[in-house]
């Protein structure tokens, strides 16, 4: 008993060893009619969403032949890597659902904003741009921001009523000289560099708010009237002086009276030709005095340094 | 990737002053057609239509002396016998196409009703069978030539393709032409914007990939390693199998739509088939 | 009986080392650099010269960078592995098809392919 047992156990030992080889004994049949379904499957699933790869199929029609040959292991080895090919495919489409135009061509290809060279920017020639200080932070002024721009809604009116809103003489007072963009610049520039020069926008804050001249300082015609300024004699009066010896740069003398000799230069503007806050301001300063040679008005205003698209501050 | 995505997006809306919002199909054409007059500088706008040859001088050369003896001619022939020879029934190509035979700048269009991108080899098929003659191969042999002559007579047409704003499935097609040229495919992973965008004018073994814009004007061509006319949707196939995807079916919908895409895209170009190439 | 337990656990073994997960990169055996070669000039297997120079490579393409010099951009043989396996990780927008993760090449193919690559 016990040998008999023994020696079918060494053949078949015997037998497995041997035989290995033989893909009839290495897999059934239907072991690889599962297979080749499983590929197929992975297959449609592919196609399903679009992403079957070109071989799959082929290598399925491959294997259902070998059925026939009956090489099984040889078949399940190919359908398996047809079923492998078949979830690839399905998450290869399914990873590009939301393909669409790449990153390299939306960034060459968007268009950009037109940025004019630089000399085509100039405010004038040899005037680039200018570097200011306005209130504590330092602001280019340029022209150029926007190909597109246009003036803005309050300077578009051309009937507004006079008084108070009258057209301005070219002269503001004797010997007061009336001075453009250029010169407003340069005086600018001065001021920023720590010369004994005051660029004033004369208009009420309301008006500042919606935007002034960098490098400006906001000094409202009204304060610097005392009348408009409601106050009464003395307080206005003294209100004035401080302007004069903290603002402007003037130095009050023993005996009441000031000195201007230090003072200094001051260009004033408002809204433009149709606006008479600076030219009251400077009449203001003329009648306490202030040297005409040390004031200087931009008969201009806002609406002409809008007008050439001159950086604004607000 | 996305990442990478949403901050370009976001420069470039700042630099812009845009939101960042989907781009229409207009935006998407013009940013198109600047990535390729920004990649090759020195190429006219409408030599794009010339394909390959727009950049590549030494294949040009040799193109424009094959011009001089077309290889389409012999379907250019047997395209203009088909159109002139009347159906059993007696009507003609003529009959259904009364702007014919220079009327290849119509198509492909959206047509509303049928809810689908019309082509000029489509509808050529249902001329046929309207008029039961039997409906040819899509890809090559009568077709092939048919096309040839109407696309020869149609030469100079500038493309003008529309998508439609009272049918949003219209858009919808475009869109998904457009999520198939760009998604990847195949066991090799490549998108068709791989090769002729990413890669254009760059050299893939010996030959110089051939940039995208202007692809659909000049067909169907005469190709060399084909030996023979071939349409649109059989370059499309062949592509396809080129990066071991499965090819879809002529004249189905993704073809359809992804030439209803990619015309688009070509905008303003004029029409220059049939072509010859290598 | 228990035949067929043995030989199924053989097919599964071989099924299971044809999947995509067996081919994640792990220490490789060396592979044989002259295989290697013939791989990366065949049209139908690696094609490596279509895109890239290589030395001693005929009309090579210029999509990819040339291959020479690689132990100066790769800190090691896994990182070139990695790379050729699957270059959409490093730059989803590669030109270059996943050769390990596509199965576009066989285990051993791979492998070769990798060791001549390594030393150029």
């Amino acid at each position: 008993m016990k040998i008999r047992s023994f020696s079918i156990g060494l053949m078949a030992t015997a037998l497995m060893v041997a035989v290995p080889a033989t893909n009839a004994w290495s897999a059934t049949r239907s072991e690889t009619e599962s297979a080749i379904a499983a590929a197929d499957e992975a297959r449609k699933k592919a196609a399903s969403v679009g992403g079957e790869w070109r071989d799959t199929g082929k290598m399925i029609k491959k294997a259902t032949k070998m059925l026939d040959t009956r090489e099984y292991s040889k078949a399940i080895g190919i359908a398996d890597k047809a079923k492998a090919q078949g979830e690839l495919g399905y998450e290869q489409a399914m990873s590009q659902k939301d393909a669409g135009i790449p990153d390299y061509v939306v960034a060459v290809g968007t268009p950009k904003p037109a940025v004019a060279e630089m000399a085509a920017k100039a405010v004038t020639m040899g005037i680039q741009a200018i570097e200011v200080m306005h209130n504590g932070d330092t602001v280019v002024i340029e022209r150029g921001h926007d190909e597109d721009a246009t003036l803005p809604a309050e300077f578009l009116k051309t009937e507004r009523a006079c008084p108070p809103f009258c057209v301005q003489p070219i002269s503001a007072g004797e010997g007061v000289e009336t001075v453009g963009e250029i010169e407003v610049l340069d005086y600018l520039k001065r001021a920023t560099a720590g010369e004994a020069v005051l660029v004033v926008d004369s208009r009420t804050t309301d008006w500042v708010l919606r935007g002034t001249i960098p490098g400006s300082v906001n000094i409202p015609w009204n304060q610097v009237d005392p009348q408009q300024q409601g106050m009464f004699g003395d307080s206005g009066d003294i209100y004035l002086q401080n302007l004069m010896t903290e603002q402007f740069g003037a130095v009050q003398t023993e005996d009441g009276a000031i000195d201007f000799s230090d003072a200094k230069t001051l260009v004033l503007f408002c809204n433009g030709i149709w606006c008479g806050q600076s030219s009251a301001n400077i009449a203001t300063l003329l009648n306490i005095g202030y040297p005409a040679e040390k004031l200087k008005w931009y008969r201009g205003g806002m609406q002409d340094w809008v007008s050439v698209g001159m950086t604004t501050v607000k | 990737m996305k990442k990478m995505m949403i901050s370009t997006l976001a420069a470039l809306s700042l630099i812009a002053g845009a939101t960042v919002a989907m781009a229409t199909p207009e935006q998407d054409k013009e940013v198109w057609q600047n990535y390729f007059k920004a990649r090759f500088p020195n190429v006219p706008v409408q030599d794009f239509a010339n394909g390959v040859y727009s950049i590549d001088p030494i294949g040009r050369e040799n193109w424009e002396a094959i011009e001089e003896f077309p290889p389409y001619e012999t379907a250019l022939s047997e395209g203009e016998e088909m159109w002139n020879t009347p159906f059993a029934n007696g009507k003609t190509y003529q009959d259904c196409f009364p702007d014919g035979p220079a009327f290849e700048g119509k198509y492909p269009y959206w047509n509303k009703e049928r809810g689908m991108v019309m082509t000029l080899p489509l509808e050529i098929n249902e001329c046929r069978e309207s008029n039961d003659e039997k409906p040819l191969k899509y890809k090559k042999g009568p077709m092939a030539s048919l096309i040839a002559f109407i696309a020869y007579e149609s030469r100079g047409q500038v493309i003008k393709v529309e998508i439609p704003e009272d049918d949003p499935k219209a858009a919808e097609a475009f869109e998904k032409g457009k999520q198939f040229y760009f998604a990847r495919r195949g066991q090799l992973n490549f998108s068709c914007a791989t090769c002729h965008a990413l890669n254009a004018g760059n050299v893939l073994r010996t030959e110089i990939l051939s940039p995208a814009l202007g692809h659909t004007t000049h067909f169907p061509v005469y190709r060399s390693k084909w030996g023979e006319m071939g349409t649109l949707h059989r370059r499309f196939s062949g592509c396809n199998k080129q990066v071991r995807a499965k090819p879809f079916k002529a004249q189905g919908e993704e073809y359809r739509n992804l030439e209803y895409f990619m015309t688009y895209m070509n905008n303003g170009l004029e029409l220059n088939g049939p072509g010859a190439r290598k | 009986m228990r035949l067929q337990r043995k030989t199924a656990a053989i097919a599964g073994a071989f099924a299971l080392s044809l999947s995509p997960l067996a081919l994640v990169p792990a220490t490789a055996a060396a592979g044989d650099i002259d295989k290697g070669k013939e791989i990366a000039m065949d049209r139908a297997k690696g094609n490596c010269i279509a895109c890239h120079f290589l030395p001693e490579g005929q009309s090579p393409g210029k999509i990819g960078p040339a291959l020479i010099a690689i132990q100066g951009r790769y800190e090691s043989k896994e990182l070139l592995r990695n790379q050729i396996y699957d270059a959409t990780v490093a730059n989803p927008d590669s030109s270059m098809p996943p050769f390990g993760k596509h199965m576009i090449l066989s285990d051993e193919e791979f492998d070769n392919v990798v060791e001549y690559i390594w030393s150029l």
